[in-house]
């Protein structure tokens, strides 16, 4: 069995906690049972004894002492009598006895105090509880003295002390077996979330940790399985991603070697046909460089060394460039776009350029994916925000998606058809550049009905005019 | 828990309650059975209550 488990450490743990409580307790029991039984036996002794004094201190000596000798013999008690010069004039006992009484004890009964001690009989080793006490009329006239054998009592202390330990021992057993239950059940959570834990780090993805209760374990458990989900989706989009960015940057360059090899071996065959082939050739250059810039943009971003370059902007003169931008290309697919900006717009503390990357990423997106109805962006002056939304009435994104698109390459539409254009990096880029400016953005979207972009920013021109620091 | 186990706990359970039975069996006229039975419902009395708390609670 190795030692070195959850399991046996709680099992140790608990069973050392029962016999730190148990074994003071026992000896408690112990002390008090034995002390009991012989401080009862103290008291009947010294009773007894005071009472066979005074019967004979109140009756004439030589005439009480045949009675009492009697009374020791019926009582199997062994009584003594000394008279006052400590001569012993009664004995009940057998001759094997010897008795011998200290002069100090003597002086003691001669003054009026009785005597008691627990005396060890020389010849046989058997303890017993000797009670003297005088014997007083007018005058100190004797003592009587009287033996209470000990062995039976201390027979008995021993024979239900082992009963105690046969019953302690079966208490250890009990507690023994119920802690192992107890440490078992404890620690099998546990235990099952180390082996998943194990399998996981080995690769296996797919690892489950069954969630059996609702307590800190519990959710210990929900925690291994939803960081094994984040883990797998990581890993997955680690893959999509290697398989994206070689499809992605693959495309261009198969354009640009195809057609560059068209025009080397002129293999064109009118003036008309080369400039369609050179307009092709500088299409997928200028592809492939705004992807090349994309994805080292946003590494940047996430590597945190992306600096944005802040100054107050005008939000309507922005609104207007963007304006005349987007109406051409509305026009050109039959949409209709309106700009609305709040009257009564603050000025904005952003980096301009990329302020205007953010919303012609969402626009540009907006246009792609609508084929009727309208694109609406918005600048609305909140109380402590400012909002910027970009809506449309295009194809909309399916539900389970939506949690998706901000991650890079990211396609609603798998197929990675050149209809749509785009790079994949649009939105990741979008939510990195919103968080650098301390904003955050969410998205609402219905398949066939459109998708709201909602970009909220704080108002840091209120804060300018409070004299709060920017 | 494995079946090595149960066989475990039930034979430290076992040896627990003989222990107990026997100790009470010397001190009083009682039968040994008798005693067994007597212990195991002190032992099953709590775990009853405790075990119907505990559901009690996991229910709340």
């Amino acid at each position: 069995m190795r030692l070195n488990r959850i399991d046996v450490k709680l099992g140790l743990t608990m069973i050392t906690v029962f016999l730190l409580v148990f074994a003071p307790f026992v000896y408690v029991i112990d002390q008090v049972f034995c002390n009991y039984y012989y401080n009862k036996a103290k008291e009947e002794a010294r009773q007894l004894t005071s009472n066979y004094a005074q019967m004979i201190a109140n009756n004439q000596m030589l005439m009480s002492t045949p009675m009492v000798e009697m009374a020791g013999n019926i009582t199997q008690k062994i009584i003594f009598l000394l008279d006052k010069d400590g001569d012993m004039i009664m004995f009940t006992g057998t001759d094997d006895l010897e008795i011998n009484i200290k002069e100090f004890d003597l002086q003691n009964l001669f003054e009026g105090r009785p005597v008691f001690y627990e005396y060890v009989e020389p010849l046989t080793d058997n303890p017993y509880l000797l009670y003297g006490h005088p014997i007083n009329a007018d005058q100190f006239k004797g003592s009587l003295f009287m033996l209470f054998p000990l062995n039976d009592m201390y027979d008995s202390m021993s024979k239900v002390r082992q009963l105690f330990l046969l019953a302690g021992v079966g208490g250890f057993f009990l507690a023994l077996g119920f802690t192992f239950i107890a440490s078992r059940k404890l620690s099998s959570p546990l235990l099952e979330m180390q082996a998943a834990t194990k399998k996981i780090a080995k690769g296996d993805l797919n690892t489950k940790v069954i969630v059996r209760s609702k307590d800190e374990i519990g959710s210990l458990a929900v925690g291994i399985n939803n960081l094994t989900q984040e883990l797998k989706r990581h890993h997955d989009t680690r893959s999509e991603f290697f398989a994206s960015i070689s499809h992605e940057l693959k495309t261009p360059v198969s354009y640009l070697m195809g057609y560059s090899e068209v025009l080397k071996e002129k293999l064109y065959q009118t003036e008309e046909e080369k400039e369609q082939y050179l307009s092709i050739l500088e299409h997928e250059a200028t592809r492939l460089n705004s992807l090349i810039s994309e994805l080292f943009d946003l590494s940047k971003m996430e590597e945190g060394k992306f600096e944005i370059k802040k100054e107050w902007i005008d939000l309507t003169e922005l609104a207007d460039n963007l304006d005349m931008k987007y109406l051409l290309k509305a026009k050109e697919k039959g949409l209709s776009f309106i700009f609305k900006v709040d009257e009564n717009i603050s000025l904005f503390y952003g980096d301009g350029k990329r302020i205007e990357q953010i919303l012609t990423n969402l626009l540009d997106n907006a246009f792609r994916h609508t084929t009727n109805g309208q694109v609406t962006c918005e600048f609305k002056q909140g109380e402590n925000q400012v909002f910027v939304i970009v809506k449309d009435t295009g194809t909309g994104i399916p539900a389970d998606e939506v949690p998706f698109i901000f991650e890079r390459f990211y396609r609603v539409e798998k197929s990675r058809s050149r209809e749509f254009g785009g790079t994949g990096l649009g939105l990741a880029i979008v939510k990195m550049l919103v968080k650098l400016h301390g904003g955050t953005i969410e998205v609402t979207s219905k398949e066939n009905e459109g998708t709201q972009f909602t970009l909220s920013f704080p108002n840091e021109f209120l804060k300018k005019e409070r004299g709060e620091q920017i | 828990m494995k079946w090595i186990d149960w066989v475990i706990v039930s034979l430290l359970l076992l040896i627990g309650l003989v222990c107990l039975s026997m100790s009470l069996t010397l001190t009083t006229d009682e039968n040994f059975i008798i005693s067994l039975l007597k212990i195991c419902l002190w032992v099953g009395i709590p775990s009853l209550m405790i075990g119907l708390i505990f559901l009690m609670f996991k229910r709340k």
